[in-house]
């Protein structure tokens, strides 16, 4: 009982969602997880190494960088965690109610567990992204990828 | 002494009511029906049993999902809930559909799994009688058969009736 009357008082009424398009698609990440956003210029000079989403369809490889890109920096210590996006659309708040968990053939079959659920705004669908869980098993900044 | 031509004639009718009301009901068993959804995937005729089949959607936006196989295009909104989406060509040994305007989302659900299915289009929504129903052919494909409930004719065409509860079970496991 009382751990569940500690979760529900962990439970924000709701978050804020910074939401952006890769390659297409709309994604969204919890503005608690973001830093700063910055030029894919900065990043690269600092050599954070920002890396972006994987899997389908093909998204934009961060070998080619459009110098128009933008990268987030993810809130925290260590290795910086940056995160390239083709655009910034939007920062909106929207209630834990109207958050949605993906359906269960989705969360079973993916191999990418990154993204947690989904919201839907003015009719279109933005994946929400942890971006902690994102960069988990990426090299570390300053490593040479693999040959 | 013979009896008058109307002596017992009511019982002899009514006798006669049950027994065509026995015999109606015998063929009532043998029409039982079961209503299918009929669908075209690359030319092919396929069918899944109606009671599987929640609703059938217009082709909308599908939303891609960063990680999923190639059988599972996305999400789409379907009036405010998140539905997945899936092509089943794969398991059944097609190449992957073209998407055009006469592609339908067919919402089942199966084994407390409810996903869309991607159909090429939809030709019949129609009751069988289930006796029609036939087990697939030997010569079917293994790995095809792997998903097939029966086989059975509409329309002088033979039509492969799926068990996608099957093919669910594949996807989560």
């Amino acid at each position: 009982m009382k751990e569940d009357a500690a979760h529900r008082t962990s439970c924000p009424d709701e978050i804020r969602v910074l939401a952006f398009t890769s390659s297409g698609v709309k994604i969204g990440i919890d503005t608690d997880q973001i830093a700063r956003l910055t030029g894919i210029e900065e990043a690269e000079g600092r050599d954070w190494k920002p890396f972006s989403l994987p899997g389908r369809p093909a998204l934009r490889g961060v070998s080619s960088p459009d110098p128009a890109a933008k990268v987030l920096l993810a809130r925290g210590e260590g290795p910086p965690i940056a995160l390239a996006i083709d655009r910034l659309d939007e920062i909106f708040s929207v209630p834990v109610d109207d958050l949605r968990p993906l359906p269960h053939l989705i969360t079973s079959s993916s191999a990418f567990h990154a993204v947690w659920g989904a919201v839907i705004r003015n009719g279109e669908i933005i994946l929400l992204v942890d971006i902690y869980k994102l960069s988990a098993g990426r090299p570390p900044a300053g490593a040479e990828p693999a040959a | 002494m013979d009896e008058p031509a109307g002596s017992n004639k009511s019982d002899r009718i009514l006798e006669e009511l049950r027994m065509r009301q026995a015999q109606k009901a015998d063929v009532d068993v043998e029409e039982k029906k079961m209503k299918v959804v009929i669908f075209f995937l690359r030319g092919d005729l396929f069918a899944l049993p109606g009671e599987n089949i929640k609703e059938i959607l217009p082709l909308a936006t599908i939303y891609p999902v960063p990680g999923t196989p190639v059988y599972i295009p996305g999400v789409i909104n379907n009036r405010g809930e998140i539905d997945s989406v899936v092509t089943i060509n794969g398991f059944l040994g097609l190449p992957e559909s073209e998407r055009s305007p006469s592609c339908r989302i067919a919402v089942a659900e199966r084994e407390g799994v409810r996903s869309g299915i991607l159909v090429d289009s939809v030709a019949d929504v129609t009751d069988i009688p289930v006796t029609t129903v036939k087990p697939p052919l030997n010569t079917l494909a293994k790995s095809r058969k792997e998903f097939v409930a029966g086989e059975f004719l509409h329309q002088n065409k033979n039509i492969i009736l799926l068990d996608i509860g099957k093919i669910f079970t594949k996807i989560v496991s």
